[in-house]
């Protein structure tokens, strides 16, 4: 039997299968038509695919129970994220069960779109290409699509050059070109190196926000806390040079906040004083050419000291690692800044160590973007006929509004979109062919050299919907005028049959286990590549609009990439970590240009740039700097957010800020985002942002405790934990079996959120939306808190998961009169929803404050609520609820063990948290075996219980932050006031 | 001490039936106008609770950090109101202070009415008021029981028991009054306080055995005074919120309760001696004992006001130091200083006689204590819980219509049965007044001393 | 008559008291399922007793996941292509075989709600089917009475034990309990272990 029958029946029991409390009574139970002998229902089985929320390609396995995912964890094997997965990529599943994805094909009827029936969408589609080719305007048919480089890749070339038409356009918002130029000029290389954080003892970054968007965030974030976390006295240090203290920025020992536009500068500078310093070849001097370090550091608003001190660090690291270049700063010098950074690694003989090429990233194959905008001028010129634009990008939304896509689509005669959901780009198309997600399609991936990425469906199409590749080749041959397939230049039958083809010869008879494997990997060995040296001008960037204005920063959300993400309710609800707010966007607006205008949080102003215009509501930012606005990218509200005002209520105003930029592209031909200058106006409305922090400032509670390095080195030779007594007239509390605690190492916590939401995934956490979550109603079990302190504008953060204690001495128990919350014998703090009452009285009772309660019954709009975890309760109105530390997967664990008749060793149980965690920051076990991973942190030199004078005694230990001296950092008790 | 002249001369025996059956004649219009009003703030009430079961408790203003508000707010301040009845009957009456007779009754009333409204509340603010019943220690197939480590299960048996005591010492008490009712009536009336007067025919050999059980109920309800309100008040001192962890509760309710409670009689017996005119049996004298006990328990209030205020700030605790700071200064103050008014410094009126004999200002400081001894209620629990140990989670309770209807509500269920009863009961006892009074034939010595 | 009416209408008072317990622990039950309403009437006795099949057989699921699992209509259909294929039951069997449709079979035991109950530990502890699902064996259409109720809080009271299978949660601890005491089984007694 293949797998589509086996998920057709499959799919018949899940559909029935209820989670557990919405039972009926006289329910219906429906058996399998066939036994299979892959499934047995209620039991979960995995399959591996690869991730496509944005290009960095990780490894992604899919749980399916009963014919439906409910969860997606990273995949252990994958080289390039090692089992742990971001926010985005566990929120998947919700574009997956998206409420708005589409039920077929849809035309265009007016402003609206009606559905169609297959046979007919395709034949429109074919009919119009054999049209173009017969009128010998194969060139008037034009393919974009999102960076494909495996078999569908190829496959659509096939389907290119067979039908004569345009080159495939592969369009990403973010593809790195003034990198690849810069690589191209330097090393002869168009390509982008793998970055071996790992490998680093010392990292400046001039402006990447490798820890957010840029290029692989999950595997760098890996690689940067085994780099940069404290483990046995070793703790690399990391440098970042910015103007806005973004996540990136916060997670740095020094954070150097430059002038807008002038990383190439410093950059340049630093290059300079390295060669004067004698500190690397004399020759990289000339780079800089006549450059004075004093006149630019005034110039990049830096002090000397601290461009001497990234030297000296940069010097001293055996090897260091020099990265720049995120969005956010990249302009008309970023090829400038980038041939800095090439110049600076080789110089310090990073090349072929920390930066190597070989393996490198699938960002190398992204069409540029000034071809995209040639492409869109074409339009505009009416040379295009036919326009078919790939599932997964949204060029109505994320392409500058210098460029007039809008205006250049109208120009085109049939635009075709493979969009699953509505968006800014369905809205241009005449005709949408709704193509399957990729948790639902067959393909391949490829996120670096080395290493590709099997890509199989993991359940059947959720919505009616067809494969891009099948739809492409059955509309290709119709065009052709071939009739059956195995045929002509594209005889295959479907993109299956294509992988399967091509991958025959390389896993020969190991296709299963490749399967199984979610791909096939192997080293790739670094080249060792000499420099060209030549001189830099790291001048300036050209900003239009007048010079009065403030630099705009446009940088991509963490959250929403470039606007991947943001239909997803689970990333809108879950806080960007550093403003700590949730669902809407905002203008970062400096506090002193706040002040000047009186603007307060939440005034909605309006930001106009010379390319267009947007209104927003303002967050005040002491750390922004005084010349910048910043406004995160990817912004959007999928049409279920606003309908009957389910989780915010509509905003009309767009808040994309790509509407503000020109449609010129920087010299290394991509897209210019540090390109203009804005003004701010007041409109006098407010919108009050949802924050959901009631304040950074600990109040002197030591909630985050941090401890320098050099104590901290002290402390681990010596390796004791300071001890309190803590008194007690009972006696202590025995374990017959288990006892499950959890430690977290806020130092290793960078504050990525993938905890919270991989925790929503698990746990059925409700959306509460935008007006419930601001007051202070927001479910999660699980919150990223962000502890400021020292100079407001320099704020030093530190990162703190916050969830259930499981205290030993819990104050929620003795207070709640029906035994809801009680103790159990195995240490945790237990919850029981249906013997709750609500009284709530353990809320207020909670030190902690990590109780939720079900104010109302939420919904899980339809077919979301397909995905809930049957193995999780759905909590009714009026109980409350908590972490539980993922009980049920403890359960499961034991039943594995006796399965196998022993004891539960560690790490049998992962939480989702610590599943997810790209820094393992998070740590799941048995207090009572001494060699448990969780019991050595216990009882480490760093630990500590928050709030420990209560004598809650928490079975949560949290390791202190190290901090490493430098920029603002001050280990002394915290300074009052570091609100940012 | 001296008391100014009774409005009225000493009643005799007949004017006290006279008087007392009046009470129960058919009421004016003035009368019928409360009762649409209350029966109107009755339906909103109804209409909002029905709203809050269906949609959830996130129709009242709730939230995290402030899990508790204005629902339990009220309960305190009910429980305490239902104190100064008992305190009045039974105390009162063991101590032989015969100047209660003539307002015992109405205050008994109002404390059972009050803990009867109190008792709405634990319903109302539970998120599934359906399973109360989980409360109650009952063998179930479950096998399970109530936590008996909860304040919240002392507070089930605190208050059950301290209204099934309070009812039966009220019932007794209506007993002769009822049958010289039962005497007065006819008709349809008549057959119905036959019933609730128990065959009572005013015999020798009644009242000896009537008399000795009148007696220990009473000494069984005074301890009660005591208990119900300290475990209330741990409710908040058990737990371990800053500003709720304390010692000091359990006397401080208990006095707090006293005072709310006699100004609640006042405000209640004030306009019942107006407009029933029982100047001759509510004299100005027992408007001054009361406004007496107002001032005294006020000052000891006071007291323990200060107190709580030296031990947050002599313990150097940094989380009960960080909340008080904030409540007397942060975005509550205006309530912390309401009652700060209202409770320790209105009172201090009462050192001068004259205001202790003025009705105007007797009524005004009541209200005024009323307002303070809730807003009290609602500075423990909501402030304390707006800024309670974790930063992150502060945030401000605002209340929304749903709760605040049913506050309001709350008052107007309180009123309904009070005013109802007033007009079926005899709303000060025959019998006791009787006895305060001289007998008949013999001449008449001013006005009887207690 | 006066006097016992009074005692009378405290009476009522409580009365009350207990009507609300009933409705309020009543109210919220799951509904036991209709035993008559199968699709297809299959006589478990006729299966088990006669042709001596094995519970496993057809619930084949029970000993490796949560739940015991229903026999595919093709496993039915195996012994049915022959077996009494005159039979009018058989017949709708094998029309459902023909639309490949699966057997709409109406649930019968159900725990109450909110309750985890997993098939495979109990299968590997050795736990006879017929514990919980009463005598099946022996039933011409299986049935069970499911439910906690009021009725079995008073049964309780008054010491009377609800019938076996309950499929109440005492009834659930009282097995685990004797298990731990009498074969030193490691059954837990923990909530969350059924309830999260």
């Amino acid at each position: 039997m293949n797998r589509r029958d086996f998920f057709k029946i499959v799919t018949t029991v899940g559909a029935t299968a209820a989670t557990a409390g919405c039972q009926e009574a006289g329910e219906k139970i429906l058996p399998l038509v066939v036994p299979s002998d892959q499934l047995v229902p209620g039991v979960a089985s995995w399959f591996s695919t690869v991730c496509r929320e944005c290009p960095a390609g990780c490894g992604v396995i899919a749980k399916n129970r009963d014919g439906r995912v409910v969860k997606l964890e990273g995949n252990p094997d994958h080289p390039v994220n090692r089992g742990a997965l971001c926010g985005r990529g566990q929120a998947a599943l919700q574009h997956l069960y998206h409420p708005d994805r589409f039920t077929g094909p849809q035309r265009r009827d007016g402003n609206a779109l009606k559905s169609l029936g297959w046979d007919e969408a395709l034949n429109t589609v074919s009919d119009r290409l054999s049209q173009a080719r017969g009128g010998g305007k194969g060139k008037a048919v034009a393919l974009v699509t999102q960076l494909e480089n495996g078999s569908l890749g190829t496959l659509l070339d096939r389907w290119t050059q067979a039908l004569g038409t345009r080159p495939r356009v592969t369009y990403e918002p973010f593809g790195h070109e003034a990198q690849r130029a810069a690589n191209r000029a330097v090393f002869g290389r168009d390509a982008i190196p793998y970055h071996a954080f790992e490998d680093a003892e010392v990292v400046v970054s001039f402006g990447a926000d490798f820890l957010e968007t840029w290029v692989s965030n999950v595997g760098y974030a890996r690689g940067f806390g085994r780099m940069h976390a404290f483990r046995e006295g070793k703790a690399g240090t990391f440098i970042h040079v910015e103007p806005r203290q973004s996540l990136t920025a916060a997670n740095a020992d020094e954070w150097v906040r430059n002038a807008p536009g002038t990383e190439a500068l410093v950059a340049l500078a630093v290059l300079k004083m390295l060669a004067d310093g004698g500190a690397i070849d004399k020759r990289f001097a000339d780079a800089a050419g006549a450059l004075d370090v004093k006149k630019a550091a005034e110039e990049a608003g830096v002090e000397a000291e601290q461009l001497k001190h990234i030297a000296e660090a940069l010097a001293k690291a055996k090897p260091a690692l020099v990265v720049g270049g995120g969005a956010a700063v990249t302009g008309s010098n970023a090829v400038a800044l980038h041939t800095a950074v090439a110049l600076l690694n080789s110089a310090l003989g990073a090349v072929g160590k920390t930066v190597r090429f070989g393996p490198d990233a699938a960002y190398g194959r992204v069409t540029p973007y000034a071809e995209v905008a040639a492409l869109v001028q074409a339009m505009a010129n009416g040379e295009i006929d036919v326009l078919v634009i790939g599932a997964g990008i949204n060029p109505g939304f994320t392409l500058p509004g210098g460029l007039k896509f809008a205006d250049a689509v109208k120009k085109v005669g049939l635009v075709v979109s493979f969009a699953n959901r509505p968006d800014e780009t369905t809205a241009l198309a005449h005709l949408v062919l709704p193509d399957t997600h990729w948790l639902e399609s067959w393909g391949d991936y490829s996120p670096r050299g080395g290493v590709i990425g099997l890509m199989q469906p993991t359940m059947l199409p959720v919505r009616d919907a067809r494969a891009f590749g099948d739809v492409m080749l059955t509309v290709g041959r119709a065009a052709l005028g071939i009739t059956e397939e195995g045929k002509g230049p594209l005889p295959w039958a479907s993109v299956e049959a294509y992988v399967k083809t091509t991958w025959e010869p390389v896993v020969k008879d190991q296709w299963s286990a490749a399967l199984q494997h979610g791909g096939v990997w192997r080293d790739t060995p670094a080249a060792a590549l000499a420099p060209k040296v030549g001189a830099v001008a790291g001048g300036a960037p050209k900003l239009d609009g007048d010079a009065s204005g403030l630099t705009l920063l446009a940088y991509p959300s963490f959250r929403f990439y470039d606007g991947r993400g943001a239909g997803s309710s689970w990333l809108q609800e879950v806080p960007d970590t550093i403003t700590q707010a949730a669902w809407d966007a905002w203008v970062e607006v400096p506090a002193d240009v706040a002040a000047k205008q009186g603007i307060a949080n939440g005034d909605v102003v309006r930001v106009t740039s010379p390319h267009g215009s947007l209104e927003a509501p303002a967050y005040v930012s002491s750390s922004l700097h005084p010349r910048a606005v910043a406004i995160p990218m990817g912004h959007r509200y999928a049409p279920y957010h606003v309908r009957g005002g389910r989780y915010v209520t509509a905003t009309s105003t767009p808040t994309n800020p790509m509407a503000l930029l020109p449609a010129t592209p920087e010299p290394g031909g991509g897209t210019s985002y540090l390109a203009v200058r804005v003004t701010l106006t007041k409109t006098g409305a407010r919108r009050p942002l949802a924050i959901l922090q009631g304040t950074h400032d600990q109040e002197d509670r030591e909630i985050a405790r941090h401890v320098d390095l050099p104590a901290a080195r002290e402390q681990a030779l010596r390796g004791k934990r300071e001890e309190h007594p803590d008194y007690s007239m009972y006696p202590p509390q025995q374990y017959p079996g288990y006892r499950w605690g959890m430690s977290v190492d806020i130092d290793a916590c960078i504050g990525c959120q993938a905890c919270t939401v991989a925790c929503i995934a698990e746990n059925n956490v409700p959306i509460v939306g935008k007006a419930q979550a601001a007051y202070g109603r927001q479910a999660h079990w699980l919150r990223v808190e962000r502890w400021a302190e020292g100079k407001a504008e320099h704020a030093h953060n530190t990162f703190l998961p916050m969830f259930c204690q499981h205290c030993e001495v819990a104050p929620c128990e003795p207070v709640c009169p029906v035994f809801a919350a009680y103790r159990t014998d195995e240490g945790l703090n237990g919850q029981v929803y249906n013997r709750c009452v609500g009284t709530r009285y353990c809320g207020n009772n909670c030190p902690y404050h990590v109780r939720r309660f079900n104010w109302f019954n939420y919904e899980f709009p339809s077919p979301l609520d397909v995905q809930l975890n049957p193995e999780v309760t759905v909590r009714q109105l009026g109980v409350m609820e908590k972490c539980t530390m993922c009980v049920q997967r403890i359960v499961a664990g034991k039943d594995r063990a006796r399965d196998e008749k022993r004891a539960v060793k560690d790490g049998d149980i992962q939480t989702a948290c610590q599943q997810t965690c790209p820094t393992n920051a998070i740590t799941f076990g048995n207090l009572k075996d001494p060699q448990s991973t969780v019991s050595k942190h216990r009882h480490a030199a760093r630990a500590y219980d928050v709030l420990d004078e209560i004598g809650t005694r928490p079975s949560v230990t949290y390791l202190k932050k190290v901090t490493r001296g430098g920029g603002g950092h001050d280990t002394k008790p915290p300074a009052r006031g570091g609100h940012a | 001490m001296a008391v100014t002249e009774p409005r009225a001369a000493t009643p005799t025996f007949g004017d006290v039936n006279r008087d007392v059956v009046a009470t129960l004649r058919t009421p004016g219009n003035l009368y019928f106008a409360w009762m649409c009003v209350i029966g109107l703030l009755l339906a909103a009430f109804l209409a909002a609770w029905t709203y809050q079961i269906y949609i959830g408790m996130g129709a009242a203003g709730k939230r995290a950090p402030q899990m508790w508000a204005m629902y339990i707010t009220t309960f305190v301040f009910w429980i305490g109101i239902g104190h100064a009845g008992t305190l009045i009957s039974a105390v009162l009456y063991l101590f032989r202070a015969r100047w209660r007779t003539s307002i015992y009754r109405a205050a008994e009333a109002m404390t059972i009415f009050a803990v009867m409204t109190a008792g709405l509340f634990p319903l109302i603010h539970a998120g599934r008021m359906w399973f109360a019943y989980f409360l109650l220690p009952y063998p179930n197939q479950r096998y399970l029981w109530p936590n008996f480590r909860s304040p919240l299960v002392w507070d089930v048996f605190a208050i059950s028991t301290y209204l099934s005591v309070s009812t039966i010492f009220f019932i007794v008490g209506l007993i002769p009054d009822i049958a010289a009712l039962r005497d007065a009536s006819t008709g349809w009336r008549r057959r119905i306080y036959a019933m609730l007067s128990l065959g009572w025919e005013g015999s020798d050999d009644q009242w000896r055995p009537y008399r000795r059980a009148y007696g220990l109920f009473a000494a069984l309800a005074t301890p009660l005074v005591l208990s119900v309100h300290s475990v209330v008040s741990w409710d908040f001192a058990m737990a371990l919120v800053p500003g709720w962890h304390s010692t000091l509760f359990a006397p401080f309710f208990v006095d707090g309760a006293i005072f709310s409670g006699f100004a609640m009689v006042a405000v209640l017996v004030i306009p019942m001696r107006y407009f029933f005119g029982l100047h001759a049996y509510v004299t100005d004298r027992h408007l001054d004992y009361m406004a007496k006990l107002i001032l005294v328990t006020g000052l000891v209030l006071t007291y323990f006001y200060v107190c709580e205020l030296f031990t947050a700030w002599y313990s150097g605790d940094h989380f009960e130091k960080a909340s008080l700071f904030w409540k007397v200064t942060k975005n509550y103050a205006w309530a912390l200083w309401t009652m700060y008014f209202c409770n320790c410094v209105a009172p201090l009126i009462f050192f001068w006689k004259r205001a202790r004999t003025s009705v105007p200002i007797i009524y005004a400081v009541s209200i005024l204590v009323l307002i303070g001894m809730w807003f009290e209620r609602f500075n423990i629990i909501v402030p304390s819980l707006a800024h309670g140990f974790y930063p992150y989670t502060w945030g401000i309770y605002k209340p929304s219509a749903t709760d605040t209807m049913i506050v309001v509500g709350s008052f107007a269920f309180f009123f309904l049965l009070f005013l109802g009863f007033i007009r079926v009961m005899p709303s000060l006892s025959i019998v006791e007044v009787k006895e305060t009074l001289p007998p008949p034939m013999k001449e008449r010595h001013g006005h009887g001393h207690p | 008559m006066s006097a016992k009416a009074g005692v009378g209408a405290l009476g009522a008072l409580l009365l009350a008291v207990l009507v609300f317990l009933a409705l309020s622990s009543w109210s919220r039950q799951p509904a036991v399922a209709q035993a008559s309403v199968q699709p297809i009437n299959f006589p478990h006795n006729v299966h088990v007793q006669t042709y001596k099949i094995d519970c496993q057989y057809c619930h084949a699921d029970a000993r490796r996941s949560e739940y015991a699992g229903l026999p595919s209509v093709t496993r039915c259909m195996g012994c049915h292509k022959i077996t009494a294929a005159d039979k009018p039951e058989i017949k709708k069997l094998a029309e459902y075989a023909a639309k490949r449709e699966p057997v709409p079979w109406v649930r019968v035991f159900k725990v109450p709600e909110f309750t985890y109950f997993p098939h495979k530990p109990h299968i590997r502890a050795g736990v006879a089917c017929q514990s919980c699902h009463g005598p099946v064996e022996t039933m011409t259409t299986a049935a069970g009475r499911t439910g906690p109720r009021l009725v079995n809080d008073l049964l309780n009271l008054t010491g009377v034990r609800p019938a076996a299978p309950a499929l109440t949660m005492g009834w659930c601890i009282d097995c685990h309990r004797d298990q731990n005491a009498t074969r030193g089984a490691k059954a837990p007694l923990d909530c969350v272990t059924c309830h999260h």
